[in-house]
């Protein structure tokens, strides 16, 4: 449970970045915004994200080594989270069109 | 019953400049070693190398008989502050705690005159001085055996520095701690045993003045050199 609790604390530090890239992608591209917005909630959105933890707030996997979680752990269950979390909102949105 | 560390064999370079040639360090609990040396002497990379976040070309790290290659995957073996704030800024000091060290809310450890008014802050609104406070207790509470310190006392106020080197003393009944600064006196303070990294490699000494002979400082400050307390 202390590690799963590790692992969400992880995601949430990446996510805020990859919601409003996310956002302003399918804003940009807006009348596709309802299939740009999970998608790239899922691909593009974690990248830039993890790629801006790497740049400018790398000390912080110390924080998880210091509790026995590799970087590559983290990584790849955050992907996991973020793919997870793209793909309910593109099951909801979807199923909001299909309704409409 | 105490641990032993065994660390021996290092080698690493950064392209053709090889920074350790052959390190050889024995730390058992109740050692406070600290480590001197002068910039670019490889302090960090040792410290790194031996948590296992760096590769090298070379190392053997033996945990009470246990050869190791990653330390800090065995969870509450080996523990390193680094030398910048580690702790996610979007935590409060409380939420960070409960995540670090896996207890409730851990009342006790905020029972501190430093701690006790900010433990609803978020990291990210301490200043510099409160957070490398607060990350040295945190990595100071875990259950680990053996804690690296990078730079404890860089940036922190002289009464806080105080009482750092009181809570590195006290912990170090349960741990072996590896501890490097520039704020040499400190260390010396704090340290019951010293070594420099010189030329690649580590050279114990007993007397403060050798870091004279080591030339990690000039003769003519070896009048700052403060009477230690070991």
């Amino acid at each position: 449970m202390s590690k799963l609790n590790l692992y969400w604390a992880f995601f949430k530090s990446t996510f805020t970045i990859s919601f409003f890239f996310s956002f302003i992608l399918a804003l940009i591209m807006y009348p596709l915004f309802f299939t740009v917005f999970p998608i790239a909630l899922m691909t593009g959105g974690p990248i830039i994200s993890l790629f801006y933890k790497e740049l400018f707030r790398r000390n912080e996997y110390y924080f998880f080594y210091n509790r026995g979680i590799a970087k590559i752990k983290l990584l790849s269950i955050s992907l996991v989270f973020h793919f997870t979390f793209g793909l309910i909102v593109f099951i909801i949105l979807r199923w909001a069109v299909f309704l409409k | 019953m105490g641990s032993l560390l065994e660390i021996d064999s290092v080698i690493k370079s950064f392209g053709v400049n090889q920074i350790l040639t052959d390190v050889f360090i024995k730390l058992q609990t109740g050692d406070i070693l600290g480590i001197f040396g002068r910039n670019g002497t490889g302090k960090s990379t040792l410290l790194r190398i031996i948590f296992g976040t760096l590769q090298t070309e070379r190392k053997f790290i033996r945990l009470d008989g246990k050869v190791l290659d990653h330390p800090y995957k065995c969870i509450d073996e080996v523990c390193l502050l680094p030398q910048h704030d580690f702790v996610p800024k979007h935590l409060k000091l409380h939420q960070a705690v409960k995540l670090f060290l896996n207890k409730p809310f851990p009342e006790s450890f905020f029972d501190d005159k430093f701690l006790s008014s900010i433990k609803n802050n978020k990291v990210s609104e301490l200043s510099g001085g409160e957070l490398r406070y607060f990350e040295i207790k945190l990595i100071l509470n875990t259950q680990s055996k053996f804690v690296l310190l990078d730079e404890p006392f860089t940036g922190i106020s002289p009464i806080l520095i105080e009482e750092l080197s009181k809570l590195i003393k006290e912990s170090s009944r349960s741990k072996g701690i590896i501890l490097t600064d520039h704020d040499y006196n400190n260390v010396l303070d704090t340290a019951n045993r010293y070594c420099v990294l010189y030329d690649g490699g580590i050279k114990y000494f007993e007397n403060k003045i050798d870091l004279v002979k080591w030339g990690y400082i000039n003769k003519s400050k070896s009048h700052l050199l403060m009477p230690t307390n070991s």
